[in-house]
């Protein structure tokens, strides 16, 4: 295991897009979470009794659950990034030279669940640091802690590695970094959210929403509604059903890499 | 045996690729794979290093089976160098160590030099040019003193200095006694350094063996002179050895089963009043060889 962080290390170190994507999310999840506090506060300035209604959104400790749910697109992103790599290591056939060098061919996918468990740590750990910060500045309260801030952490870190799951599945069917990241980009942004628009009008079930990536969207807003039922949505999940969809999902992607790495043919 | 391929048979769609295909490998040997293009000389070293699966039959290595670890024991060139193209050459080696578990930091610059490639350590792989990629391909497949290596067309895209280059190094790596897979179209070169050979076309294995047991006892023997051919049926008389006479303009090539002495032809011309203005004795190249038994197939 370590050999491969090793491995993984002095590829990532080196690789542009990585500095590039690291750069761009440190900047991102602070720009993002403060720019709502801004428009939040800018719109809600001089009107009584808002607070009340919204639950205040910035004020501790829920500005991390609201950081969370505002943050969570960008961890398309690190899928981004990690099916650029991987398409490359197709695309420079160096997946296909690590084997014949010696390496097992599931340690192709442990490497890249290693990188994946990292990079949602680091996403975690962001949108953290960015709801604390956003949280200085707006709220009316002071920041004390509890056990709610393991629940964001925890929240969010799992629907990061979900999200990237669902990438890795993108990089290693495709294998063309371009292609994947056009097909990853389209699908998860556009397609997927106008299909369970569909699918819920067809059906009149919100547990559509539970469709492939859209599970890992549900992990922080169904959190989010369950801490803080601002609309009082009638129709909410369970707390429990995105996590147990992703689980189901994060055990039959792990079964399908593994299965797919062992049988197809490195060119 | 360092390799033993049994009965592989693999096959893409409508065609077979290998044709259950046996051989061995012995340790120390130099063993030449040779075959036209889609003969499945690379697909059954895509087998034995693991990037795909035959459909049926097995092959070992070492005696001791498939398992990964074995792999680390071979070094490997295959078709092209695949390197990451935003590393310098030291970075890509030392990934290479880490996965084969072969040499240390020491060793990276050792085959750097053995390469001449030292001073081009630092520079991104993408920056390098065919023979320098070619040339860490060698350098990554000899580090840490592999107990096998394969190289497979190791001389693909080079110039000649390129190629004169790599003759050196597979040279001195057979004399150091190493067991080499070497998979080329180049057969003169393969002549000079393999001590096996085995023929592949369109999947099948048509002939394997030492290279001085397949080449056999046979060679030529070419005269020239003025009225030479008058003389085509008195040497087959009087050689029984010859099986065959090529009859050019004032040149006879006499295919010979075993030795005859050129001494004995020049005299028995001489005696009959013709004056050799050449006389040449011709070893079979493995070139004639290959030809002869792919195109009998």
């Amino acid at each position: 295991m370590l050999t491969l962080l090793k491995i993984e290390w002095l590829k990532v170190k080196k690789y542009k897009a990585f500095w590039i994507i690291f750069a761009f999310l440190i900047l991102l999840f602070p720009s993002v979470t403060m720019g709502f506090g801004r428009m939040l506060s800018e719109f809600t300035k001089g009107t009584p009794g808002v607070d009340a209604v919204l639950g205040g959104p910035f004020d501790f400790n829920q500005v991390f659950l609201t950081a969370a749910y505002l943050n969570n697109g960008l961890n398309i992103a690190w899928g981004m990034l990690l099916i650029l790599m991987i398409g490359n290591e197709f695309q420079n056939r160096t997946i296909r030279q690590n084997v014949i060098d010696g390496q097992q061919r599931n340690d192709i996918i442990t490497s890249k669940l290693i990188l994946v468990g990292i990079f949602s740590l680091f996403s975690a750990l962001l949108l953290m640091a960015s709801g604390f910060i956003a949280g200085l500045i707006f709220a009316k309260n002071s920041f004390h802690f509890n056990a709610d801030l393991f629940e964001v952490f925890g929240t969010f870190l799992f629907a990061s590695f979900m999200q990237m799951l669902f990438a890795l599945v993108f990089a290693f069917l495709l294998k063309r970094p371009a292609l994947s990241v056009i097909l990853y980009l389209g699908y998860t942004v556009f397609v997927e959210n106008i299909l369970v628009i569909i699918l819920v009008a067809i059906f009149k079930t919100t547990y559509v929403k539970l469709f492939f990536t859209q599970a890992a969207d549900e992990l922080t807003t169904v959190a989010l509604t369950k801490k803080y039922p601002v609309n009082g949505s009638m129709d909410a999940l369970p707390a429990e059903a995105p996590w147990i969809a992703c689980v189901l999902y994060a055990a039959l992607i792990l079964f399908f890499l593994y299965r797919y790495i062992n049988r197809t043919i490195l060119k | 045996m360092v390799l033993q391929v049994s009965n592989l048979h693999k096959h893409f769609g409508k065609v077979h690729a290998l044709k259950n295909v046996s051989l061995q490998i012995p340790k120390g040997s130099v063993f030449g794979i040779l075959g036209p293009n889609g003969s499945g000389k690379t697909t059954m070293l895509g087998i034995v290093t693991d990037m795909q699966k035959s459909d049926s039959g097995s092959y070992s290595w070492f005696g001791k089976g498939t398992d990964f670890q074995l792999r680390k024991r071979v070094g490997s060139l295959i078709e092209t160098p695949n390197f990451y193209t935003y590393l310098n050459a030291y970075d890509n080696l030392k990934i290479t160590q880490l996965i084969s578990g072969r040499g240390d930091d020491a060793e990276i610059k050792n085959v750097l030099k053995r390469l001449d490639l030292l001073d081009k350590g630092h520079i991104k792989f993408g920056n390098f040019s065919l023979g320098m990629k070619q040339r860490l391909a060698v350098a990554a497949a000899i580090m840490g003193n592999p107990d096998v290596l394969i190289l497979d067309e190791p001389t693909n895209g080079l110039d000649p200095e390129g190629i004169a280059f790599m003759r050196t190094i597979l040279l001195e790596l057979a004399a150091e006694g190493k067991t080499i897979i070497i998979a080329s179209h180049l057969l003169e070169e393969v002549q000079k350094v393999c001590t096996h050979v085995a023929i592949l076309q369109f999947g099948d294995l048509l002939a394997q063996g030492k290279v001085e047991e397949l080449l056999g006892t046979s060679y030529k023997i070419i005269l020239e002179a003025d009225c030479v051919t008058s003389l085509e049926s008195a040497l087959k008389s009087k050689f029984k050895a010859i099986n065959h006479i090529e009859v050019g303009k004032n040149q006879l090539s006499l295919s010979l089963n075993e030795k005859v002495l050129a001494q004995d032809v020049n005299a028995f011309c001489f005696e009959n009043k013709v004056i050799l203005s050449r006389l040449e004795v011709v070893g079979t190249k493995l070139e004639d060889k290959f030809l002869e038994i792919t195109r009998k197939n």
